[in-house]
């Protein structure tokens, strides 16, 4: 795994050439305003909760979407990353800051554990395995007292800085909202990495891309592991923002939540990812006051956009962008030719 | 680059474009009193609370009002899920900007929810949620109407000890929140009072679907009682099952208030009988206004009254006091003076409705004064079914310390 890592950290110096920081840099400044220009509290809030999901949707694009791997026990690791951090602030009293980077570390580890199927099962199997190591983190949480058991662990403190406490979401968007950004960056720059390359070529196929020299196994690891970096990071940043936990917080149809994000942003497409997470969050929102129509209204919305956009959301912007260009190559040579 | 910054300005267009859907904050209309709701909808828990609440305010509209406003309720389904929960209640304490929250049911789901409303500086008031720490936190915002589990425990304690007379309990309980604290808060009651350790304490997954090799090790542990903690299909499933694998009609079976709710009776049928549990309201209770209330349940919703409608019915009624006695401006700007005034109303209120003994609170932000129900009832099944019967067995009013 080391090596893999080493690998990975590589390949990271070699992505300074393909984007750069200062755009984001950019976004992180325009979207600061933010909290001082909404409405209300409950904005931010939901803005927030946005991000997280955006940056659960992010990770799980680059082991599903990139490497093509499916995994249904991806709550699992966001659970791992939750309860890592709010254990190790109450009970070590350690800092956010340095409870964050260590929770990220350990979901990392047990992303390993959770790719660890992938080298010898696939599709459907290796859905289940994923599914069942999920579900054990959850069921192992709800009957562990040391872990709050069914009643959750409380009193999760609130980021600090000095005597400056994160304490409300207008406070914690500003952590939350540029480490989000940071996520979907680095994503960009995985993708188009040799890594990323690699991913794809896994994906697409994983005896040609044996036969051409990828290590499967290795760059299966990398995916989950990455993907794990980031369900840990934001289950820590989810319990330092609501303070408090709960098994019931990381179930089945969160995951289901989380994989409707990324299929109707479009499998593979960044960007649809985070549209996917976006319009998820806000549909669920919209139909808040028709609790008797939620899910049905949910359900129904997701259904059609997979049936009528198939590659989801990145899959129309793709086709939308290339037709652009298309179109404007072919006014360019009418142009050339009346000349 | 450019294909890059219009790719960034549709994802900001499409964030902003949803966020305006939530632009819109409560109407401002002096005429409306709007309270806000967050249960869980899709279990019955929720929906007979709510159907309980909400015939109360239709009520209260349609004979002019509180004061001459009219209430408003915006419900928003917690099911039963702390996130949801915590989203729920924000939006409603900052975005429709309620002058009170009612809820949540499920207690993981009120527990995050508490430090929200105490920040928001918004009246909470639960009618479901019964674990203790709700009220332990220390916030001045928040009321109960439910029986706290501690008092649940204590009256399940004092009456498998005393009136049952039994010293080998076996406990056979689910991971569900309420399940699992009502019983442990028995086997410490029993533990610290009187020295009695279980025959048998397993703990299932909440939705198990078999028992029977709890139960067959509770039968070799020849118990007086058995305690079956669960929610509804769950004690239905653990009753049955126990007679499956021969434990004896002598052995006692024992139940967390979640037997009191009607489809309990309706589904277990006649093997409930003799099956005890500790609940805050009874329909055989033969006193004219609860007769009367079962009665309105009866006509409206066809069922047997059990304590979902009647908490419900009692908090209503406690809501609508406090809100007629507080001095409520109701306009935008006197918001939050508008909710600290309901927050002192309902710290005054006293009041004994269809549930057992009565509902009254105080000031202080502690469980003491902020429990209100006190008074549990242990009940025997005497027959199952769509039109079971109950028995009182005894009523226990825990004094105020």
């Amino acid at each position: 795994m080391s090596e893999a890592l080493s690998g990975v950290t590589g390949r990271f110096r070699r992505l300074h050439g393909r984007f750069t920081l200062g755009p984001w840099l950019v976004g992180i400044a325009v979207l600061s305003p933010f909290p001082l220009l909404a409405g209300n509290l409950y904005q931010v809030h939901l803005v927030n909760v946005i991000f997280l999901n955006i940056m659960i949707a992010t990770g799980l694009n680059i082991v599903k979407g990139f490497c093509g791997q499916v995994t249904v026990g991806h709550f699992g690791l966001y659970a791992i990353g939750a309860y890592s951090s709010a254990l190790l602030s109450i009970h070590l009293g350690v800092s956010f800051w340095v409870a964050l980077p260590m929770a990220i570390m350990v979901t990392g580890v047990a992303g390993a554990i959770v790719a660890m199927p992938s080298f010898r099962l696939e599709g459907a199997y290796l859905a289940l395995a994923t599914l069942g190591m999920g579900e054990s983190v959850r069921i192992f949480i709800s009957a562990t007292e040391f872990l709050g058991a069914t009643f959750g662990i409380s009193n999760i403190p609130y980021p600090q800085i000095g005597d400056f406490l994160f304490d409300t979401p207008a406070r914690i968007y500003y952590i939350i909202m540029p480490l989000s950004l940071v996520g979907i960056f680095l994503s960009m720059n995985i993708l188009r990495s040799s890594l990323g390359r690699a991913f794809k070529a896994v994906r697409d196929d994983p005896i040609s891309a044996a036969t051409s020299g990828v290590d499967v196994r290795k760059y299966k690891l990398i995916a989950f592991v990455l993907s794990a970096f980031y369900a840990g990071c934001a289950g820590s940043l989810y319990a330092h923002l609501v303070t408090y936990i709960h098994p019931e917080n990381f179930n089945i149809l969160i995951m289901i939540t989380f994989l409707v994000m990324v299929v109707l942003g479009g499998l593979g497409h960044i960007w649809g990812g985070v549209i996917g997470a976006t319009l998820v969050t806000l549909i669920y929102e919209w139909t808040r006051p028709y609790p008797e129509y939620q899910m049905l209204m949910f359900g129904m919305t997701a259904v059609l956009v997979v049936i009528y956009m198939p590659k989801g959301i990145g899959g129309l912007l793709d086709r939308f962008f290339a037709t652009r260009r298309f179109l404007a190559i072919r006014a360019v040579r009418t142009d050339a030719s009346a000349d | 680059m450019k294909l890059k910054t219009l790719k960034v300005a549709m994802l900001a267009t499409v964030m902003l474009t949803g966020l305006s859907g939530q632009m819109g904050t409560a109407t401002a209309d002096e005429d409306v009193l709007h309270l806000g709701l967050t249960f869980w909808f899709r279990g019955e828990t929720g929906f007979k609370n709510y159907k309980a609440i909400e015939a109360r305010f239709d009520e209260v509209n349609a004979t002019g009002g509180i004061n001459g406003r009219k209430v408003k309720i915006t419900a928003y389904d917690a099911e039963c899920k702390p996130n949801v929960g915590v989203d729920n209640v924000t939006k409603l304490a900052y975005s429709d900007r309620v002058l009170l929250i009612i809820g949540a049911g499920c207690s993981s789901v009120t527990l995050p929810t508490v430090p929200i409303s105490a920040k928001a500086k918004v009246p909470q008031i639960t009618s479901m949620s019964s674990n203790r720490k709700i009220t332990e936190m220390g916030s001045e915002w928040i009321f109960r109407t439910s029986v706290s589990d501690r008092f649940y425990s204590l009256a399940m304690g004092e009456y498998i000890y005393h009136t049952l007379g039994a010293r080998k309990i076996a406990y056979i309980y689910s991971t569900d929140a309420a399940a699992n604290g009502f019983t442990k808060g028995v086997i410490e009651y029993l533990r610290d009072e009187y020295g009695l350790e279980p025959v048998l304490d397993e703990v299932y997954q909440y939705k198990s679907t078999d028992l029977r090799s709890q139960l067959i090790k509770a039968k070799a542990a020849d118990p007086d009682a058995l305690m079956l903690s669960d929610q509804p299909p769950g004690i239905v499933l653990g009753v049955r099952q126990s007679y499956e694998v021969g434990i004896p009609k002598s052995v006692t079976r024992l139940h967390t208030s979640a037997a009191a709710v009607t489809e309990t009776a309706v589904l277990a049928g006649d093997l409930i009988e003799g099956s005890t549990f500790v609940t805050t309201f009874s329909a055989d209770n033969p006193d004219p206004k609860i007769q009367e209330f079962v009665k309105w349940v009866r006509d409206t919703y066809g069922e047997t009254a059990d304590h979902l409608y009647a908490q419900g019915d009692d908090m209503a009624a406690i809501l609508i006091s406090a809100l007629s006695k507080a001095d409520i401006k109701n306009t935008p700007e006197s918001l939050a003076e508008d909710r600290a005034a309901i927050r002192d109303a309902l710290a005054q209120e006293s009041f004994t409705g269809v549930s057992a003994g009565p509902i009254a609170f105080c000031r202080e932000p502690t469980p003491d004064c902020r429990d209100g129900n006190r008074t549990v009832m242990v009940l025997e099944y005497i027959s199952g079914g769509k039109d079971y019967k109950t028995r009182i067995i005894e009523a226990v009013t825990v004094p105020r310390s």
